[in-house]
């Protein structure tokens, strides 16, 4: 089975791919810190942020109730669903109804987590993404990098490329023109358009409505133009009223771009005229469970802005896709753990040297270390090599037993002692940094 | 008060050990130091072992918190000292109430002994390394440069990005060396990059990580805890 560290050492290996996430990630965090630093009062709106997803752990069940009842009165069709298959099903029987052909899509991390879009190719449905970062890991056939920038592990040129061999791009690297192409492209997908498929950021308890954010117009374009709407998303988005949005709308933008506001704040309340449908397909599953287990409920109080990502030491090296996963970053540990416990890499949870930079950062203060640190209890079994747990068991008797400990110490001054430190799983260790443990005094 | 070498203290750099208790006993602490090894146990905990951990834990709350038990207990290391204050509790409830007591070498310099007392000369030119631990798992950052402000001579030159972590993270460079490494590396290009003599820090497992690699680099740098600028 493939592990993260075999992942990892492929990362490793593209300079290229380095040298993006380097200059990308440094961009976002410095983007990032900068805001913070502008934004009067973040610290406490960061505060308020997290109050009001504590609330939604504790009360969810209720303002879920609520949400569906109020949705279903203002004419939004809910179809809950258990399973990512399910999920599927409910969006394709929908187009089937409808007899649709041709699909735009705004950037949704369900949809991904679903598996959608394979699932309506296969149904001979077209596709397109009209994010422009989602669209470009479209085009190249792959997933996104990161939750809220999907492109973060590409250079332009790169862009400019698969725009010129998949569409006959024939433009500059700038990003105006790379821009402007795309806008070119994809306002022909909306014309001919016959659904659009969203995610959703809140659905608000209170109101029964949608609340969907984003800086390119498309949302609103992929929400509004064709007759049918469908909004995929999953039932912690669930907030309790506009007080608790307010608190959050405060910090998204904040954290994911170091932006004060998202250029967009879509609000749905409804099919807007008798012709029109929206319908909200609701995932459920397993994520009721983990909102009753208190050692895992912290996970999804978080609200996808992708700044733990941005900021960890690990993700700046080997990008999103080295997690095998939907959901990268620090937050895509436990995520993928939880939600695809046989599918995650085993070793995943070893991804982060805990420095707790995604805990500073995180606008809703989920634990993210202490959220590892458990992943990292229910996997070390099959994350671990058996040596090192066998020298974790010896390390434990020398460090416990006092003869162990003086047997241990005479082999420490015997002439052994240096070939049994660079062996095992110190090899790679001593090896790699032109050390061995023995040496660490100063020369 | 008693001394917590920690287990990379006793095992692998001892020097950092004999300074701490010299430094101590000149500031007229009388120093108990259990015999033996001891071992917070942090590298089974982090590595996911929780038995492991759990009977380290134990045995040293044995070790450091018997009758009597002392005021402080003081350990030249931030990531021993935040493993005590944040983990025990959880894991030897009975400690619960005296994990407070436990702390890093710099704290308890700052917070109990003042800074006035301290004195010493060491003219070169230094560069700190923070660590994750001192900065967002102990909530330090000014206690060690106010402490090494004192030494007469001394030029301390600013971090870049010392919020950025060198890559140890303990068993993860055990699991993870290639990580580990390119971690360090890209830590050396970022924030020691740089004309000085001297690299820092409260934290004896960054130091032999970030000694390891600036020796691979060519790097003329010393790389010593700093209570080996406080003692020379």
């Amino acid at each position: 089975m493939k592990r993260f560290r075999d992942t990892a050492r492929e990362a490793l290996r593209h300079p290229e791919l380095r040298r993006a996430l380097d200059h990308n990630t440094r961009v976002s965090v410095e983007k990032r810190r900068r805001r913070i630093a502008e934004t009067p009062g973040y610290a406490e709106a960061s505060r308020r942020a997290a109050r009001a997803r504590r609330r939604m752990l504790r009360e969810h069940r209720t303002l879920l109730q609520q949400w569906i009842q109020r949705a279903r009165s203002r004419g939004i069709q809910v179809h809950p669903v258990a399973s990512a298959g399910e999920a599927r099903r409910a969006v394709l029987r929908i187009l089937e109804r409808h007899g649709v052909r041709r699909v735009v899509k705004s950037k949704s991390m369900i949809t991904e987590e679903i598996g959608l879009n394979p699932a309506l190719e296969a149904a001979g449905i077209q596709v397109t993404e009209t994010d422009l970062g989602e669209w470009i890991v479209q085009l190249l056939g792959q997933r996104p990098s990161h939750i809220t920038a999907p492109a973060l592990h590409l250079r332009r040129h790169e862009i400019q490329h698969v725009f010129h061999e998949k569409l006959g791009y024939s433009g500059s690297e700038d990003p105006r023109e790379l821009a402007a192409f795309a806008r070119r492209y994809l306002r022909q997908r909306f014309l001919e358009a016959e659904a659009g498929i969203t995610g959703a950021n809140f659905l608000v308890a209170e109101t029964g409505g949608l609340v969907i954010l984003e800086n390119e117009g498309n949302a609103g374009f992929t929400l509004a133009w064709p007759r049918l709407h469908v909004a995929v998303t999953s039932v912690e988005k669930v907030v309790a009223d506009h007080g608790d949005l307010a608190d959050l709308l405060r910090v998204l933008p904040v954290a994911a771009t170091g932006q004060r506001q998202t250029a967009y704040v879509r609000f749905v309340q409804g099919p807007i005229s008798q012709d029109r449908e929206v319908h909200v397909v609701l995932l459920h599953g397993p994520r009721l469970d983990w909102l009753q287990d208190p050692d895992w409920a912290e996970t999804f109080a978080c609200i996808r802005c992708g700044a733990c990502s941005t900021e960890c030491p690990v993700y700046q090296i080997v990008g999103g896709h080295a997690y095998a996963s939907v959901y990268s970053g620090p937050i895509g540990i436990p995520l993928s753990f939880l939600l695809w416990p046989d599918e995650a890499l085993p070793d995943l949870a070893y991804a982060c040297t805990l420095c707790g930079r995604c805990v500073g950062v995180c606008p809703v203060e989920v634990p993210l270390v202490d959220l590892i640190l458990r992943v990292r209890q229910r996997t070390a079994s099959r994350a671990l090599s058996p040596l090192l747990k066998g020298w974790l068991r010896g390390w434990t008797l020398m460090m416990t037993s006092p003869p162990v400990q003086a047997m241990a110490r005479r082999l420490l001054r015997s002439p052994l002692a240096r070939p049994l430190s660079s062996f095992g799983p110190f090899r790679a260790w001593t090896r790699e940094r032109g050390l061995s443990f023995f040496e660490g005094e100063e020369p | 008060m008693r001394l917590f070498a920690t287990c990379l203290g006793d095992l692998f750099q001892p020097r950092i050990v004999h300074k701490t208790r010299r430094l101590l006993e000149q500031l007229g602490y009388e120093v108990d130091q259990p015999a033996g090894w001891h071992c917070c146990g942090q590298v089974a905990y982090n590595a996911g072992r929780i038995t492991e951990a759990r009977r380290m834990a134990e045995h040293w709350v044995d070790a450091f918190f018997r009758e009597p038990v002392p005021d402080f207990v003081v350990a030249p290391s931030a990531s021993c000292v935040a493993m005590v204050r944040e983990r025990f509790p959880d894991l030897v409830p009975r400690a619960r109430h005296l994990v407070g007591r436990v702390l890093e070498l710099s704290e308890f310099l700052h917070d109990v002994v003042g800074v006035e007392r301290i004195s010493g000369r060491f003219p070169h030119r230094v560069r700190i390394h923070y660590s994750c631990h001192y900065l967002r798992g102990l909530g330090r950052r000014h206690e060690i440069l106010r402490i090494l402000q004192r030494l007469e001579g001394i030029e301390i030159q600013p971090t870049p990005e010392a919020e950025l972590c060198c890559g140890f993270g303990g068993v993860f460079s055990l699991v993870l060396p290639e990580l580990s490494l390119a971690m360090a590396e890209r830590k050396v290009a970022r924030s020691f990059d740089g004309d000085f003599e001297v690299l820092t820090s409260p934290d004896p497992g960054c130091l032999m990580n970030l000694r390891g690699v600036l020796r691979r680099l060519g790097r003329p740098v010393r790389v010593l805890h700093f209570v080996e600028l406080l003692v020379p």
